[in-house]
């Protein structure tokens, strides 16, 4: 199916350091690591323009209708606080959303880390062997289907105020996408690499270090990607319950005190925080996978 | 198990009696039928026949990518298992199954980085005069998918020989590249495979296809099969000179050739 290209086609189409020897590609060489020109910086400034004025202007846009409809209508500030009144809040006091945003961070990203760490782990196990599988993925799936705002309240007994609730409810959430994820990714491998690897009496160690482990990473990405955005949530929700500290208490107690410019104002503030560990991640994969098809079907 | 003749001091791989079936549920499939075949050192063997013939079954099995139900493979007085650990077998496939996220330079390279222990320094070839030999040597640093079908497979056939493997199993390598690219790669393995005659000697090669011509072109040998269960119909000694070149396809002796192996493969 693929035609063979001529060299100089290919060759104009990857403008990649190939070898010093090589003339032809030195030019393109030069051209990366020349300094700041302001014709550079103009390219950046209109990538990055190109970049954001799409969600900017998206979210600009549905600010201004709730904006307008709350004023319009007259909704009283106890049901829906108008963006305008929320945004105030916050530059109010941006200290203390930042402090408490950070505490539902911490606790997001430690229970993030250990569920991922826990689901990988397992998903390397089930895919070396069928026994494992059949044995591990019910109780993943019980795991998966216990509803969390169920034993929730029962991890303050448990576990008491604090980090350890808000690590283990995060986790719990973000150990399901992973596991499945990564087990598929883990057997999705060039069926021929690895008879290849087969061939040379690679160890099993080896060939999960050169073609499993790298092959799961575009799997791996998607899950994470799924993953970081709800162990927020898990943090979140365990804070309501058994939190001294973080967004959702701000959000338990202000809603109880019908501050709704507060609450809301630790909604936005989750959700800032939300898409900073999004871009983050997909930042990080386009970096990792540069060499996966989904690179290039953008 | 019977007792295998002793072997000759040209003789490289020696298959006795393989019958290959394939336990499939309630309807097992009988793959290959007793097979025999000698393969002598430094050789160039084709295993030309139709899809399904068995053919790359018969090439697993020598590679030891599976475990014949019948019979035995001997590959200079070692088993196939054996063979894999001392990486005596290079293998290139249909696919050219390059690591998209390695560079070509590193894709060569991968048989050096796994099971380490099995060969020093001394039993490996330089990648950057292996991707000289296969005309890559300006895209090193490139990835795969920046790489056409048949530049692609060139860097599989690289990564074949990297670590001098005595023995060089390939199963239909230019079954998917164009009929343009393949006659052009037909001749450029003939060329590398005549430029292995130095130190090491010629590799020997098995390679499975079903292109007539190209097994003509490439081999001393054409082991002609026939399937449903697979066995070896003829064995053909291909008597051209060597080095062998494009004219030689529009010679009368060719034309003899391909007219004997298409009756054979019962196409005309």
């Amino acid at each position: 199916m693929e035609r063979p290209a001529p060299l100089a086609a290919v060759r104009a189409k990857a403008p990649r350091p190939a070898g010093a020897e090589s003339g032809a590609v030195a030019p393109a060489v030069a051209e990366v690591t020349r300094p700041l020109s302001l014709a550079r910086l103009l390219r950046l400034a209109r990538r990055a323009a190109g970049d954001l004025l799409p969600p900017v202007s998206a979210l600009l846009l549905a600010a201004g209708i709730w904006e307008a409809w709350v004023r319009l209508r007259d909704v009283p500030e106890y049901l829906v606080p108008a963006p305008s009144a929320v945004v105030s809040r916050m530059a109010e006091d941006p200290a203390f959303f930042a402090r408490e945003g950070l505490v539902t961070l911490q606790g997001a990203l430690a229970g993030f880390a250990l569920g991922s760490a826990v689901a990988i782990t397992l998903a390397v196990l089930m895919a070396h062997s069928r026994f494992l599988e059949k044995s591990i993925f019910p109780l993943a799936i019980l795991v998966k289907v216990t509803p969390i705002v169920a034993i929730a309240p029962l991890l303050a007994i448990w576990f008491g105020f604090g980090l350890m609730p808000k690590v283990f409810i995060a986790g719990l959430i973000a150990f399901f996408p992973v596991m499945v994820n990564g087990l598929l990714g883990f057997r999705s491998v060039n069926a021929g690499a690895l008879e290849l690897l087969q061939s040379l009496a690679a160890s099993h160690l080896e060939v999960f270090l050169k073609l499993r482990l790298p092959s799961s990473l575009p799997y791996l990405f998607a899950a994470f990607k799924v993953s970081i955005p709800l162990s927020v949530i898990g943090a979140v929700v365990a804070e309501w319950f058994s939190g001294d500290r973080g967004l959702g208490r701000v959000i338990q107690v202000a809603n109880n005190n019908l501050d709704l410019d507060t609450a809301f104002g630790a909604v936005f503030s989750l959700a800032i925080l939300g898409i900073g560990l999004y871009l983050l991640t997909a930042a990080l994969e386009r970096r990792l996978l540069f060499w996966h098809e989904s690179a290039a079907g953008v | 198990m019977p007792e295998l003749p002793v072997t000759d001091i040209g003789e490289h791989v020696a298959i006795e009696g393989l019958t290959q079936v394939f336990d499939r549920g309630n309807r097992p499939l009988t793959a290959l039928s007793n097979v025999n075949l000698r393969v002598g050192r430094g050789e160039f063997v084709s295993v030309i026949g139709s899809s399904g013939c068995g053919k790359s079954t018969l090439l697993r099995l020598i590679g030891g990518l599976l475990q014949p139900t019948e019979g035995r493979v001997d590959l200079a007085g070692a088993t196939p298992a054996e063979a894999q650990r001392r990486k005596a077998i290079g293998y290139v496939f249909q696919d050219p199954s390059l690591l998209p996220w390695r560079s070509v330079i590193a894709n060569v390279t991968l048989p050096l980085e796994v099971n380490r222990r099995s060969r020093g320094e001394d039993r490996r070839r330089s990648p950057h005069d292996l991707l000289h030999l296969v005309g890559l040597s300006q895209f090193e640093g490139y990835y795969p998918r920046e790489l056409s079908g048949g530049m692609q497979q060139r860097v599989a056939l690289a990564r074949a020989l990297v670590f001098e493997p005595s023995l060089l199993l390939m199963d239909e390598p230019f079954g998917a590249l164009d009929e343009i690219t393949r006659r052009a790669m037909r001749y450029e393995l003939l060329r590398i495979w005549q430029a292995g005659d130095g130190d090491s000697g010629r590799k020997t090669v098995v390679f499975v296809t079903h292109s007539i011509p190209e097994a003509i072109t490439l081999s001393d040998r054409v082991v002609v099969m026939s399937g449903s269960p697979g066995t070896v119909r003829a064995v053909i000694d291909i008597d051209l000179p060597r080095p062998r070149d494009e004219d030689m396809e529009t010679e009368p002796v060719f034309l003899d050739y391909v007219v004997r192996l298409r009756r054979l493969l019962g196409e005309g």
